[in-house]
């Protein structure tokens, strides 16, 4: 999973729109992560077909999505794998 | 306001990366892309004023979802509209030239689906060839 990908769903464990995930991503990375517009449009538009996250609602043409069962044992596992390079990566510092 | 037009420039520069930077070549000469209507892949209009500095996306997108405009909106884009599939967005900027992809999943994505109309332009230009 890409990094993208790894931010967008994390930052869908809570409801949020486009622009929303694009805002919590850049606060919980300090910046160092600014997503563009087609970056987010595409990703959730994958996301939502691979059944990872889903449409919740829709209010003035703005769309809100939350995180699936599927997207959250997903999450979980590359989390694992993350840790564990980590955990190795710790090893060399 | 004066107005110029171009001709054929989706087919002069197929590819959204060339577009992007010859439309905003002609924004620094002050030439401005007015609104895009469906003959606008024939003729698009400009307007003369001054200079100025706007990054031009260029998106191929068949069927977009409820959310494609304001997302794109959200994030400070101006639509200018569509001529055939290809949606075209503008913003003025200082300092760093904004981008809409930001990754390289998404920058591929683009590329694969802007594949069939460059595909259409480079087979007529084949063609075009060998009737000379």
């Amino acid at each position: 999973m890409s990094e993208t990908m790894f931010y967008i769903l994390f930052a869908l464990r809570t409801v949020r729109h486009g622009y929303g995930v694009m805002q919590h991503v850049e606060e919980l990375t300090e910046g160092r992560i600014v997503l563009g517009a087609g970056t987010v449009y595409t990703s959730l538009g994958k996301l939502e077909a691979d059944g990872l996250v889903t449409v919740t609602s829709r209010e003035d043409r703005r769309t809100n999505y939350l995180i699936t069962p599927r997207g959250t044992e997903v999450l979980r596992q590359e989390a694992q794998r993350l840790a564990e390079l980590s955990r190795y990566a710790k090893e060399i510092l | 306001m004066s107005t110029t037009h171009a001709w054929f420039v989706p087919y002069r520069y197929p590819a959204p990366a060339d577009l992007e930077n010859w439309l905003e070549d002609h924004a620094r000469r002050g030439q401005v892309l007015a609104r895009v209507g469906q003959w606008s892949v024939f003729r698009m209009t400009f307007q003369d004023g001054g200079p100025a500095t706007h990054r031009y996306v260029v998106d191929v997108q068949g069927r977009p979802r409820p959310d494609y405009l304001t997302t794109y909106q959200d994030f400070g884009w101006e639509h200018l509209g569509r001529t055939s599939n290809i949606h075209l967005w503008r913003r003025a900027y200082d300092g760093a030239r904004p981008e809409a992809f930001t990754d390289a999943d998404s920058l591929r994505a683009r590329s694969r689906r802007s594949e069939i109309p460059i595909a259409v332009v480079a087979a007529r230009r084949i063609w075009r060839q060998r009737d000379r």
